[in-house]
């Protein structure tokens, strides 16, 4: 580990910047990068040779096919759609809204969907007198849930699909199960919990109608494009495009992150949009702190401190595949509940190659076990995951204080649950692979 | 019905005025009213109070929708006696009495949308400030005969004026995007001005959106011809007083300094500055309309 101490205090320093958002998190990474470049301890070209293209294309392509869905108006208007369909029902609310915004999130980003989604379920709720609070959080963890299912629903398996080399349909077949019983699972504790604010309205005839007065209103303020089809049918054809592409990556042989900016190129083609306009909703802070902590993480595993932390560290519990597994998943899941999960899952993936070199473990349960700890853990707390903190955001902007603990109350002990029912799946499925 | 849950109703009928004008909200309502009975679960001898219950609510509005009103009484009529133990049977006998109502409300809509075109001549140049369905009727149908006119459309704040603005874009109307408060600016160009109201009251006012009475008095001062459209539907046989508009008082912080302001949903016009009142059943000039409705 010779010279790795100036690499290591910027690391840890950068890391403090970001935990205490003292300064853009682009902005952080970026700067720690110039420092190792100024004091000679990477040179530029070996920089660049740590960023992972691959992810940056993958982020890049999605981020502007989601933003050219966006403007679709198609989103909102099947957000309206399902408004209409509960009638009312606090019940219907919540497993209506999850559905969607599980869905969602699987195919787009988490941030996206809480932004299309919460508005609706704020507007709904505030003005059928429920508490709003309940299904703005159950929203945002619903969305993280969701988003664990395939490569492209969160940034943790968007790294690890593509540092690793893990197709569309290997996230699909491994993920789907468990995001699923963690969904059900995750509603059901919030109905039993809350039983009382889930009861039907059926029977209050003045209720029913303040709920139709309601919904004609959703319309008018949340439908205000007008839904161009030709329009529509390029973006929806494009991103059934894209998923196919996806899913037959091992036939094809194109990486998601070719598939991704092909298909986004394409988009921008087919649909004549005003690219100056788009690149303003792409999210530029994001790709360069991607760029940032893709150097300073490659500076140190060129040094050999990962390989010193796996050792020391994760190595240490020995070699019995199941503790391994389960203490990836358990502080993968503790970690990115405090800490942002993106460069948390940028420094374990060496960390993890590594320990599979010491302890090979089949059937790549040990990244499943990475992504479901990154991504469900983000539900820990209100930091935890952007989508927490855009939902929280939204929700002030409504005049709805959620603090912390509000927050914490109700998303830590799903977080536990979906953590021990990972637990079992993965405990499950490495019992029947070795 | 709880207050809390009434004052969330109100507002709710508030934020369709804003955006639909009267006829639209009542519109609204009624469907409404159509479509929670068909999901309504209750035994049939509860019905009867339940219906009460909504159709006490929907008198009380803050401030009182009069078309709506009118509408719900006559229905409050129809339905005396009329429920019965069938509770199918009782759902949809309301279902197609509500139905009715609506469908009479799309009638006058159209007579008002007849009426409304003669009094669009060749180069007007009309003010329009608030949101109403037989405004913007009549300005589409002028459009769509051929009709050269121009519209100077008052925003407000932009959910009052966003369909206005966005019927006149997409029908293509010729028409000028103005802040309310710049009125004074282009006065000399308008030479009509088109007022929407919910009620016209016995005691010679009109109960319009907010903002229309200063409206008025710039155009009465320059001598700009007025057109209150107003159905027959609006006019009420209780004084202004009784039309219970909305007001609220809230705190409010701008920079650094802290606030209490006072804020109705409407106002009321004096019907002494309105030249015309539209009607389905006619134009009725001020000198006409003051001997044969107000008392």
């Amino acid at each position: 580990m010779e010279g790795a101490l100036l690499p290591i205090s910027i690391f840890l320093l950068v890391y403090v910047a970001l935990t205490f958002e003292l300064v853009n998190k682009a902005v952080a990474a970026l700067f720690g990068v110039m420092v190792l470049l100024i004091m000679h301890v990477v040179d530029e070209h070996e920089a660049m040779s740590y960023i992972d293209t691959e992810t940056i294309m993958l982020l890049l392509g999605m981020m502007t096919i989601v933003a050219i869905l966006r403007r679709t108006g198609v989103f909102t208007l099947l957000s309206v759609r399902i408004a209409a369909l509960t009638k009312g029902s606090p019940l219907k609310i919540l497993i209506f809204f999850s559905i969607v915004t599980a869905l969602l999130s699987a195919f787009l980003d988490n941030v996206t969907t809480v932004l299309i989604i919460i508005p609706i379920v704020i507007e709904l709720t505030t003005g059928m007198g429920l508490d709003p609070k309940l299904y703005v959080i159950s929203q945002a963890i619903i969305s993280n849930i969701g988003g664990t299912a395939t490569l492209i629903g969160d940034p943790p398996n968007i790294i690890i699909g593509s540092k690793v080399g893990l197709t569309f349909n290997a996230f699909l077949l491994h993920l789907t199960l468990p995001v699923v019983i963690c969904l059900c699972t995750g509603l059901f504790y919030l109905w039993l919990t809350n039983r009382e604010k889930f009861r039907p309205i059926d029977t209050n005839l003045a209720k029913l109608f303040s709920v139709q007065m309601l919904l004609e209103k959703i319309r008018n303020e949340f439908l205000t494009t007008k839904i161009d089809r030709v329009f529509l049918t390029k973006g929806l054809s494009c991103l059934a495009l894209a998923i196919l592409l996806f899913v037959t990556q091992t036939v094809t042989g194109m990486s998601p992150g070719v598939v991704a900016l092909a298909v986004a190129m394409l988009l921008i083609i087919i649909t004549k949009v005003d690219v100056e306009n788009l690149m303003e909703e792409i999210e530029w802070t994001t790709l360069l702190f991607f760029t940032g902590l893709f150097i300073l993480v490659g500076v140190l595993e060129e040094k050999n401190v990962l390989e010193w932390i796996a050792h020391n560290v994760f190595l240490k519990v020995g070699d019995n595949p199941y503790v391994i597994v389960l203490m990836v998943l358990w502080v993968s899941g503790i970690v990115s509940g405090f800490l942002d999960n993106i460069p948390f899952t940028i420094t374990m993936i060496p960390i993890v190659k590594l320990m599979l070199e010491s302890t090979p473990i089949p059937n790549d349960i040990l990244w499943w076990a990475l992504s479901l700890g990154a991504c469900l853990g983000g539900n820990l707390t209100m930091i935890g995951a952007s989508a927490n903190i855009v939902s929280v955001g939204i929700a002030k902007r409504h005049n709805i204080d959620i603090s912390f603990l509000d927050f914490m109350k109700l998303s830590a002990v799903i977080t536990l649950i979906t953590l021990v029912i990972a637990s079992i799946l993965l405990t499950v499925f490495l019992w029947m692979s070795l | 019905m709880k207050q809390e849950d009434r004052q969330n109703l109100y507002k709710l009928f508030r934020d369709h005025g804003d955006v639909l004008g009267a006829d639209g909200t009542a519109r609204v309502a009624l469907e409404s009213f159509i479509r929670s009975i068909q999901d309504l679960r209750c035994a049939p001898e509860k019905l009867e109070e339940l219906v009460a219950e909504l159709i006490h609510s929907i008198k009380h509005t803050e401030p009182q929708i009069t078309p709506l009103v009118h509408l719900i009484e006559e229905f409050e009529n129809e339905m005396a006696g009329q429920f019965s133990t069938d509770l199918k049977a009782t759902k949809g006998k309301i279902t197609s009495l509500l139905n009715a109502k609506i469908d009479r409300l799309k009638d006058i809509g159209l007579q008002m949308t007849a009426r409304g075109l003669k009094c669009i001549d060749r180069y007007d140049v009309i003010i329009v400030y608030s949101t109403s369905t037989s405004i913007r009727d009549t300005l589409v149908k002028a459009n769509k005969i051929g009709k050269p006119f121009e519209v100077l459309i008052l925003k407000q704040d932009f959910t009052k004026t966003r369909k206005l603005i966005w019927t006149a874009s997409g029908e293509k109307i010729d028409h000028e995007v103005i802040p309310e408060y710049n009125l004074s600016n282009f006065i000399t160009k308008a030479n009509k001005f088109f007022l929407g109201s919910i009620s016209i009251t016995p005691d010679n006012k009109a109960v319009c959106p907010l903002g229309s009475a200063e409206v008025v008095s710039l155009c009465h001062l320059n001598r700009i011809p007025i057109y209150l459209f107003a159905n027959s539907l609006k006019f009420s046989h209780k004084a202004s007083g009784t039309h219970k508009i909305h007001e609220k008082r809230e705190s409010r912080l701008d920079g650094q300094t802290s606030y209490a302001m006072t804020i109705h949903s409407h106002c009321l016009v004096d019907l002494e500055h309105v030249d015309f009142i539209v009607r389905e059943d006619g134009v009725i000039p001020r000198e006409e309309f003051r001997t044969r409705f107000i008392c």
